[in-house]
């Protein structure tokens, strides 16, 4: 009897080990899988719609990066906004810098143009979406970078004095209230 | 005498004057700002900064004294307040950790200001403050004041891609899982007689199977057959007389010990008796007796 209860238990132990291994090497080929479609999209090659389907915060950041990489910045920012939360906390510092990414672009290529106001917008966007990045990871050097190009295209209304430092304004809308100065540096 | 009165006045004077002295009546009895180095930070730096207040017993911090966490002025943003209060001998100490994070970014080394606060600490009512100083630190630039171009537009860090997944932890589990199976199969393929390649395990496998094949007609082979096995397995000839050093050496077949004495009976009848007949149920009997040490061979029994 205790033989027979032994061996059961033995049974058991291999048909549920059997199962786990069966399941860990499925989650594996799927992982393996998605980590490929990275690959590819980092390559600059796309994949099919149906492939997106449930897909990780990591696959949707990729092709977030592919469509702006095409100039898809529409399409990139409505990737990039829903995955802003998701994953870990260094993935989301990640989506957080590449949406302020793709907003600082297209502030400068409006700049370029001379179209001040669309600029102002996109790199005050800019300007909050790295310091959100920069408030979950503070070593995070490229958006530490890429805010300070973004307040030197759109300059902080605030002076520093060392006598006496200006309190946040109670309205938000005073925020705007920011000057369009596009400084090209030193002549 | 007088020289005893004058010391005694001396002393209550000297305790008077004690009891009325700043040192005693100190609510705060230990104050000290910790602040890091004051220079070389840069846009979205942390600042940390420990203020450390040992106040008598009675006295409590008020917490709404302390700066909120969020935006400070446009630049400057309290990310993290950190209180943690330690009872001492002399009263309580409370060691204050705010963590800032800087977002100035200046044209070049600028001095800038993190703002003092007063702590407010209570006791029956009665209000005591301590004022925190400001404290200074200067800040740099990350990028020359010259635009860079890149293609014609302004240089800015490129994206980062995306990270890939790791897959480490469902390696280790498959290994894992896999290693159990294998083990557990291992075991039951032992038991069930299938590693028939290890010699030790294989005793009785052949002579019941050839057991199964032989008639009563062949009844002296079959016993030599059992003879054989049992030799085997003992490591050296086995008699009817040292069938219990047999089962001292070999605990699991101790079960069938009236098998084993039936069957050296019925061996020495056959054997050495006058009576060569063979009886039909001894023949079936010889092969369950087969069967049996088999099974204790597998660990079945």
């Amino acid at each position: 009897m205790k033989k027979t209860m032994q061996h059961f238990t033995y049974w058991i132990v291999f048909f549920i080990a059997l199962t786990g291994a069966i399941y860990t090497a499925y989650s594996g080929y799927k992982t393996a899988q998605i980590n490929q479609l990275i690959s590819q999209l980092n390559q600059g090659r796309d994949i099919e719609p149906k492939q997106m389907k449930n897909a990780t915060p990591e696959l949707q950041l990729a092709r977030a990066i592919y469509l702006k990489n095409k100039k898809r910045y529409k399409e990139a920012q409505a990737t990039l906004s829903l995955i802003i939360n998701q994953g870990t906390q260094q993935l989301q510092a990640i989506s957080r810098y590449n949406l302020g990414n793709t907003y600082l672009i297209q502030a400068i290529e409006f700049a370029e143009a001379l179209q001040i106001n669309e600029a102002s917008a996109l790199a005050a966007l800019a300007k909050q979406a790295y310091r959100q990045a920069l408030a979950l990871d503070s070593h995070y050097w490229d958006a530490k970078y890429n805010l300070e190009v973004a307040v030197r295209l759109l300059p902080e209304m605030d002076r520093i004095t060392m006598e006496r430092d200006d309190p946040v304004p109670q309205e938000k809308a005073k925020l705007w209230a920011t000057v369009p100065g596009f400084p090209r540096g030193l002549p | 005498m007088q020289l005893v009165k004058i010391l005694i006045k001396s002393f209550f004077i000297v305790l008077l004057l004690n009891a009325c002295s700043s040192s005693f009546h100190q609510p705060i009895t230990f104050f000290q700002v910790q602040s890091p180095r004051p220079f070389g930070y840069v846009i979205g730096d942390e600042i940390k900064r420990r203020i450390i207040v040992e106040v008598r017993d009675g006295l409590a911090l008020q917490y709404r004294s302390l700066p909120g966490k969020g935006e400070i002025n446009r630049w400057l943003n309290l990310k993290k307040v950190a209180v943690n209060k330690i009872k001492t001998s002399r009263g309580t100490r409370y060691q204050i950790d705010l963590t800032y994070q800087l977002f100035y970014a200046p044209l070049e080394v600028k001095m800038l200001e993190l703002p003092g606060f007063t702590l407010q600490f209570r006791q029956f009512g009665k209000m005591t403050d301590k004022q925190v100083p400001p404290w200074y630190f200067t800040a740099a630039p990350l990028r020359e004041l010259a635009i860079r171009k890149q293609d014609g537009k302004e240089y800015m860090r490129p994206d980062t891609p995306a990270p890939f997944l790791d897959n480490t932890a469902n390696q280790i589990r498959f290994a894992m899982f896999l290693c159990i199976a294998m083990l557990a199969a291992i075991y039951l393929a032992w038991v069930y007689g299938l590693l028939s390649f290890l010699p030790k395990y294989q005793v009785f496998k052949r002579p019941c199977r050839q057991l199964g094949k032989l008639s009563e007609r062949e009844f002296a082979s079959m016993l030599n057959m059992m003879h054989g096995a049992l030799n085997q397995l003992n490591g050296k000839p086995l008699f009817q007389h040292r069938l219990t050093d047999f089962f001292q050496r070999f605990p699991d077949y101790q079960q069938l010990e009236n098998e084993f004495r039936w069957f050296f009976e019925c061996s020495n009848r056959y054997f050495f008796g006058s009576a060569k007949q063979v009886d039909k149920a001894d023949v079936e009997r010889i092969k369950i007796f087969c069967q049996h040490c088999l099974q204790v061979e597998r660990g079945q029994r």
